[in-house]
């Protein structure tokens, strides 16, 4: 039942999957060969004093690139389910509702860390052939919390796409708006949420609820 | 697994609009509340003041004040004022030919009034923020006679480290000149705090002020390869917290230090580095805003905290207090409503830092009124089967407020 899960989850997802993972990748290259052009037409020392002194951390394009590879996969996981109330369906499978569905997520948000990591180790290890180690950390501490959003748009969208009433979805879309703006406060600024990055990995971890909440409530029959 | 999903999305939400509303109502109802412009002037010993108008448009009133009681005195026209600060409006008097042939027995020209001037400010965002502890190293006495970008970039964690930018490598030559130099002076590492002005635009480099870890203050720069260091001897009261380097046209100071007691000094430009304490000034640099204006005859310091503002005139020769200016910011009547309104905000961000994480503050007890009388509705609006529920939710909106009503009325229709 374990693999049939797993296997279901991934029928759902590759497509997306594999987009995501050409998108995240085509978007490192596209920082590295940037990162390129400017040493070129500047020298390596301007970048170096540029990383240094005036905040650039060169991976501006990475920016918003988790958040959306993080609302698609759940779209692309979630909606399905919700599609003809094939839900129903699913939480009729012998398998403890709640296992299944934290497997789901589970299958959801190791596809999500797949795709973040490689792309973060790409622009990183490339960076680390140029820069202190130092600076690779603050570029890292940079990217940190927009991949930790990445799971946050995740959750709120399977939590909304799990729930079976538009009043409902509403209040989550609403609350999980307000949440993914925090995170793009000071995107300007690097490292700039090193104080809350323990407070944003806990939220992530509290946000799985949702979707478990979500499932509660189509049990209990709160359908449109 | 329901009730911890009614409770997530409650706390939830309450943190939300504890975030949203008070920036929705401020974004709604902005406040601007611009500074006087002071200044004290060399040829009447008293600060000029010019209040902003309303409306940006409007006439300013400008007055003189007592430099030690703020009272208020004559009031003068723009052009009267133009002419008591010649150092600030010389554009204007010397388009108008009416700049002075002296001050104070001083001759005063355009290159006079330059080369004595200078503008300095510190604001808590530098600060408040995320640095890197890898510092860049100009070459203070260039081949060429112009600075060019650097070349190499020194740490200053458990030991020194210089390495060069272009192939990422340690230079162990450097290292080894520099880490002698560091030992000879008695360094201890890490560094604290390692202030530069990495520019090259500048006429001349005055290098890094540094604090070591035992609170000694160094001076360092890089000539023709090889370190010069000295390190600074402080009057035994002083533990340096905070170091500001100054690469002014004057060429009088290295720079200033804050130290833990809140008092600021001065670093002359001489080989004994000598400090002097600048009176009437208590500075904290990650909390206030500083401007100086520096001038032929006096320093104007201007102190920014909240709605509090202060200017102290200093003498430029030998630092002695011309006068002391304060002035308040009167709380706007939105503020006062805001207070009626909301028990508290949750704010991300501040004008101080540079960091994001959640913080709270602006507590007041006028809100209570309101929270009470939202606590009654919702012990009848949201009364449930269980009493020690509603009883519970009541509690909570009496504490958050507005902030919890909402969402309680919300997910009351929800269930």
């Amino acid at each position: 039942m374990y693999s049939s899960i797993i296997f279901k989850e991934w029928l759902k997802t590759r497509r997306v999957f594999f987009v995501a993972l050409a998108l995240a990748l085509l978007v490192a290259v596209y920082v590295i060969l940037s990162f390129n052009s400017q040493i070129k037409a500047h020298g390596i020392g301007a970048l170096w004093i540029a990383m240094l002194l005036k905040d650039v951390s060169f991976v501006d394009a990475v920016t918003y690139v988790p958040l959306a590879i993080g609302v698609a996969l759940g779209v692309a996981q979630m909606a399905p389910e919700m599609a003809s109330k094939r839900l129903k369906l699913t939480l009729h499978l012998p398998y403890p509702q709640v296992k299944l569905v934290a497997m789901m997520l589970a299958a959801g948000m190791i596809e999500l860390l797949a795709i973040y990591v490689l792309q973060a180790a790409t622009i990183l290890i490339y960076d680390a052939t140029i820069f202190h180690p130092e600076m690779v950390g603050r570029v890292f501490l940079t990217m940190l919390p927009w991949y930790l959003t990445g799971f946050i748009g995740y959750l709120f969208v399977s939590a909304i796409c799990l729930e079976g009433t538009w009043y409902m979805r509403i209040i989550l879309g609403l609350v999980g708006i307000a949440v993914v703006l925090v995170m793009y406060l000071q995107p300007g600024t690097m490292a700039a949420y090193n104080h809350m990055i323990i407070t944003v990995i806990v939220l992530v971890l509290v946000l799985t609820i949702l979707s478990f909440g979500s499932i509660a409530r189509f049990k209990e029959g709160h359908q449109d | 697994m329901k009730k911890i999903y009614y409770l997530v999305l409650t706390v939830l939400s309450i943190a939300v609009l504890s975030w949203v509303l008070p920036w929705l109502y401020n974004l709604c109802l902005p406040v601007r509340q611009p500074d006087p412009f002071v200044s004290y002037p060399p040829v009447n010993d008293k600060f000029i003041v010019s209040m902003p108008s309303d409306d940006r448009k409007g006439e300013r009133e400008i007055f003189e004040a007592d430099p030690f009681t703020g009272e208020k005195g004559s009031t003068y026209t723009w052009e009267e004022r133009d002419s008591l600060l010649p150092e600030v409006f010389i554009g204007q008097l010397s388009a108008k030919g009416q700049m002075p042939d002296s001050i104070k027995g001083v001759e005063i020209t355009m290159q006079v009034i330059r080369r004595n001037s200078w503008v300095f400010s510190s604001n808590p965002r530098d600060l408040n923020r995320s640095v890197p502890t890898v510092y860049p190293l100009m070459e203070s006495l260039p081949v060429r006679f112009k600075f060019e970008d650097p070349e190499v970039v020194m740490t200053l964690d458990d030991g020194l480290k210089i390495i060069n930018i272009e192939s990422n490598d340690i230079d162990e030559t450097k290292t080894k000149r520099f880490a002698k130099m560091f030992d000879e002076k008695g360094f201890t590492f890490p560094a604290k705090e390692a202030i530069a002005n990495i520019t090259t635009r500048k006429g001349y480099d005055n290098g890094y002020l540094i604090i070591d870890w035992a609170d000694n203050l160094y001076h360092l720069k890089m000539q023709a390869n090889r370190p010069s260091m000295a390190k600074i001897e402080l009057p035994d009261s002083v533990i340096p917290q905070h170091v500001f380097i100054m690469e002014n046209v004057d060429r009088m100071l290295y720079g200033l230090i804050s130290d833990k007691k809140n008092n600021l000094y001065a670093i002359a430009h001489d080989d004994d580095y000598t400090i002097s304490k600048l009176p009437g000034i208590k500075f904290d640099p990650e909390t206030e805003k500083m401007a100086i204006v520096k001038g032929l005859f006096s320093w104007n310091v201007k102190l920014s905290k909240d709605d509090d503002v202060k200017w102290v005139a200093l003498n430029s020769d030998d630092y002695s207090v011309l006068g002391v200016y304060d002035f308040h910011h009167d709380t706007p009547v939105s503020r006062i409503i805001e207070g009626w309104i909301f028990p508290f905000t949750t704010y991300f961000t501040t004008n101080n830092d540079l960091h994001v994480y959640p913080r709270v503050g602006n507590f007041s007890w006028n809100a209570f009124l309101l929270n009470f009388v939202l606590a009654v509705l919702v012990f009848f609006v949201a009364k449930g089967k269980n009493i020690k529920c509603t009883i519970g939710k009541s509690v909570v909106t009496l504490i958050f407020g507005i902030f919890a009503f909402i969402p309680l009325i919300i997910l009351k229709r929800a269930h």
